[in-house]
């Protein structure tokens, strides 16, 4: 990973007529964040940064801007958005394009082989309370992390996010250009969903009963995940109801059941739902197993590239039916 | 009523006195630290160490039912019932300072009978902040770790005790009901009090000075700068509902054929839907519109109509904002605007 | 003591399973009058939520029965209902709500006898798991 390539990608993107701006990352405002940054000329690509900590998905910023109606007869310019991607977040862009939610010409997609990114929940329980900037690379399977003049080392492992322990897609499958070496996939490990169905069933309801009771409905789960972008979501809406406002542990069951069934067969894992809930709740746990279902099922992974149907509006005569009566 | 001190092996003690009252403290759930009750303090380790959240539940609950009724009328009015009193310990000052920044919005002109129902049968028993946390800036908002007020009593963790402070009635109640567990202060104790609390104030990194800053934004309402500061915000809620000043609500009628219930729920001033009319017009349509809005709200309404600003500095919609929006950040750039 | 009654709501395709009910009633074929029917036109019109949405109103099973593959007077609709059945029973089972509480089956309007024996089942199964209120949603 060569930061001075990514800038100049970035920068060549940016001279470009079409592209109105760059859509990447920046230093955080403290300690170890890292923001989403929005780039409109060639000088400001040296503020542009790709490191481990860049854990948020850019993906979702593609459906997020505004379309406010004009007045009088102007019309939308359309211009194309450049955007950093990695694996993930370029599976998130196919699934997109195949749901025809945004057009392929509106996008300028710089693509990066990921080695994976830090959890900060990890790292800011490592190190709590930093304050000061602070830079991270990945050096022979160890972050070498520096805080202020202080520099420290510690096993990838135990910083790296879970989503990114079994990822399989960490080159980008679209790109107009690729900067940077492929990474080598890790293998498919659904262990920890297949051991969960060997609990009872008392003993998970109760899990989740009490994992929901604790969501405060704040859809950051919904709003971080570059999948859910309706206008207007079927459980905000009043007309019909789906979902009650209130905070009660059967609506936020419902909202979360309805939010993942949704997502079956267009989640990407890119794990940006579980890092945005700030109550610590195991979405992806959810999302994982509709994933190997539908994989299973159906032999499907969302994002592949960018004209499959989905699994849910298609159907082969020979699917399984032993549990029908 | 001079300072006690409150061994720590004995805090269950301490808790299991007070069963006449309905107990909140923060308590830790997997990765997260909430306020929530405790029915039994046996079973459930206090969390003082890392930064709760949610406090203002246990006054002003994310959903509550204000009546109910059927075809034969209103049923029950809650804002008449609920007779326990409420303990929350383990509040942090800016936690307590919060509720002096609400009280004169459920109390103005139309007293909200609900909150105050929760707020006059409420004792606040609060932890100093011997270490405040990475995005605590309650200094530049006139408060500090150590700040008491709108607490009832105050405890400072020392070797192996708590020093406690007693600074109202109610709190001096508490102390009475549970004398068993205390035993007088030494000048020691107040000494390192003293010591801990300018060396955790000298603590806080993060600051900005907030000088001017309502009449600053008095002159840049249509400014550029809002898209540009909201561009990364997704508009989720996060930061309203772990802000312990913000109570924006909205009410719905949960009804069947027969019955049903008044109910009013957080709002979020971020949502989408939040000022979307009935006629599908958005006074606020983007982001760039709410996030201003929310500014606006703590930084001059606020001092417009209360005379103070609607933040206590807590830091937590910094932290727990996944976007890294940063308040702090923010104000500093408006203060910096031409 | 009396035995628990369990509350099922069975979604029923209007041209084959509705009928195929019918017929059950016409020829006087006793069945369990523990299943409450809610006519669809077509099983792909069951949006998967609504499994959700009846064990939140008190049902303690769902129900979902429609015409046999390729006979769908829609052509396909319950080829879709099949996959996204599948999907929503193991989702809901991976949460701990038991698998035997949502049933899918395949009753044409010929098939009076099919559709009794069915509702047997199903009823029998369930009555064997007790009632599931778990998570109810408040009354109103």
């Amino acid at each position: 990973m060569n930061i001075q390539k990514i800038r100049d990608e970035a920068s060549r993107a940016l001279g470009r007529k079409d592209v109105k701006y760059l859509i990447g990352y920046q230093k955080g405002s403290y300690g170890f964040r890292v923001s989403p940054a929005f780039f409109q000329t060639k000088e400001e690509v040296e503020r542009l940064i790709f490191s481990p900590l860049c854990q948020v998905s850019l993906a979702p910023y593609l459906t997020l801007e505004e379309v406010v109606p004009l007045p009088g007869e102007e019309k939308q310019k359309a211009s194309k958005v450049a955007l950093l991607a990695r694996g993930c977040d370029s599976r998130a862009i196919n699934q997109i394009l195949a749901e025809k939610g945004i057009p392929r010409d509106r996008l300028f997609i710089i693509g990066i082989p990921c080695e994976g990114v830090i959890d900060r929940r990890k790292i800011e329980a490592r190190f709590p309370s930093v304050t000061e900037p602070a830079e991270v690379r990945e050096e022979n399977g160890k972050y070498i992390i520096a805080i202020g003049d202080q520099s420290h080392e510690v096993p990838k492992e135990e910083l790296l996010a879970d989503a990114c322990k079994v990822c399989r897609y960490p080159n980008p499958l679209i790109y107009d250009k690729l900067t940077g070496d492929k990474v080598a996939p890790h293998q498919a490990n659904y262990d920890d969903i297949t051991s969960w169905e060997e609990k009872p069933l008392e003993e998970r309801l109760q899990f989740w009963l009490d994992q929901f009771s604790r969501c405060i409905r704040c859809y950051a789960c919904r709003n971080a995940c570059p999948l859910c972008y309706s206008t207007v979501c079927i459980l905000d809406r009043l007309d019909p109801q789906w979902v009650k406002r209130s905070n009660d542990t059967s609506e936020n069951l419902m909202f979360h059941v309805s939010r993942a069934f949704h997502l079956a067969g267009r989640c990407v894992s890119c794990g940006e739902c579980e890092r945005a809930c700030p109550m610590g709740i195991p979405l992806m746990k959810l999302n994982r197993k509709l994933e190997k279902d539908v994989n299973d099922l159906f032999s499907y992974e969302a994002g592949k590239d960018a004209e499959s149907k989905s699994p849910m509006t298609t159907f082969h005569v020979e699917d399984r039916e032993d549990f029908i009566l | 009523m001079s300072a006690l001190i409150l061994p720590k092996d004995r805090l269950t003690d301490f808790l299991l006195l007070l069963h006449e009252y309905t107990l909140w403290a923060p308590v830790q759930r997997d990765t997260v630290t909430l306020f929530e009750v405790i029915k039994d303090p046996k079973d459930s380790p206090v969390d003082l160490e890392h930064q709760a959240s949610l406090a203002k539940r246990s006054i002003f609950p994310q959903s509550e039912e204000l009546f109910s009724f059927d075809q034969s009328g209103i049923l029950n009015d809650a804002s008449k019932e609920g007779s326990r009193e409420n303990i929350i310990f383990g509040i942090r000052p800016c936690d307590a300072r919060s509720f002096r920044i609400m009280d004169p919005v459920f109390e103005g002109t139309m007293p909200d009978p609900y909150y105050l129902n929760r707020r006059q049968r409420t004792v606040l028993v609060g932890i100093a902040c011997r270490e405040p946390f990475a995005n605590c800036f309650c200094t530049s908002l006139g408060g500090s770790p150590f700040s008491q007020e709108g607490l009832d009593l105050i405890l400072t963790e020392l070797d192996g005790r708590f020093f406690v402070e007693v600074l109202s009635e109610k709190g001096k109640e508490i102390v009475e009901k549970t004398a068993s567990v205390f035993t007088p202060a030494s000048a020691e104790d107040g000494k390192q009090r003293e010591d801990l609390a300018k060396r955790s104030e000298g603590a806080i990194k993060r600051k900005v000075d907030l000088e001017g800053i309502t009449e600053k934004l008095n002159g840049i309402f249509e400014h550029p700068v809002w898209k540009q500061m909201a561009s990364k915000c997704t508009a989720c809620g996060i930061c309203t509902y772990t802000c312990p000043t913000c109570y924006c609500f909205d009410m719905q009628d949960e009804t069947t054929l027969r019955k049903g219930r008044r109910v009013r729920n957080w709002d979020s001033c971020m949502f989408a839907e939040y000022t979307l009319h009935a006629s599908g017009h958005n006074p606020r349509p983007t982001r760039a519109e709410r996030l201003r809005n929310r500014i606006y709200h703590k930084f001059k309404f606020n001092v417009d109509n209360f005379g103070t600003f609607g933040c206590v500095g807590c830091g937590r919609c910094i932290s727990l904002c996944p976007f890294n929006v940063d308040l702090i950040e923010n104000l500093s750039t408006i203060k910096s605007l031409a | 003591m009396s035995e628990f009654e369990p509350n099922i709501v069975a979604f029923l395709c209007n041209w084959c399973s509705y009928a195929g009910a019918d017929l059950t009633g016409t020829s006087r074929i006793h069945y369990p009058p523990n299943v409450k029917v809610i006519r669809v036109m077509c099983t792909g019109r069951m949006n998967p939520l609504f499994v959700v949405q009846a064990l939140r109103q008190g049902a303690d099973g769902v129900l979902i029965s429609g015409c046999h593959p390729g006979e769908c007077h829609y052509l396909k609709g319950n080829y879709l209902a099949r996959r996204r059945f599948m999907l929503m029973r193991n989702l809901l089972g991976f949460i701990g709500i038991n698998p035997l509480r949502l049933r899918m089956s395949w009753v044409s309007a010929s098939e009076g006898k099919k559709f009794a024996d069915v509702v047997t089942t199903v009823t029998e199964d369930i009555k064997k798991i007790g009632p599931q209120q778990s998570f109810t949603r408040e009354a109103v």
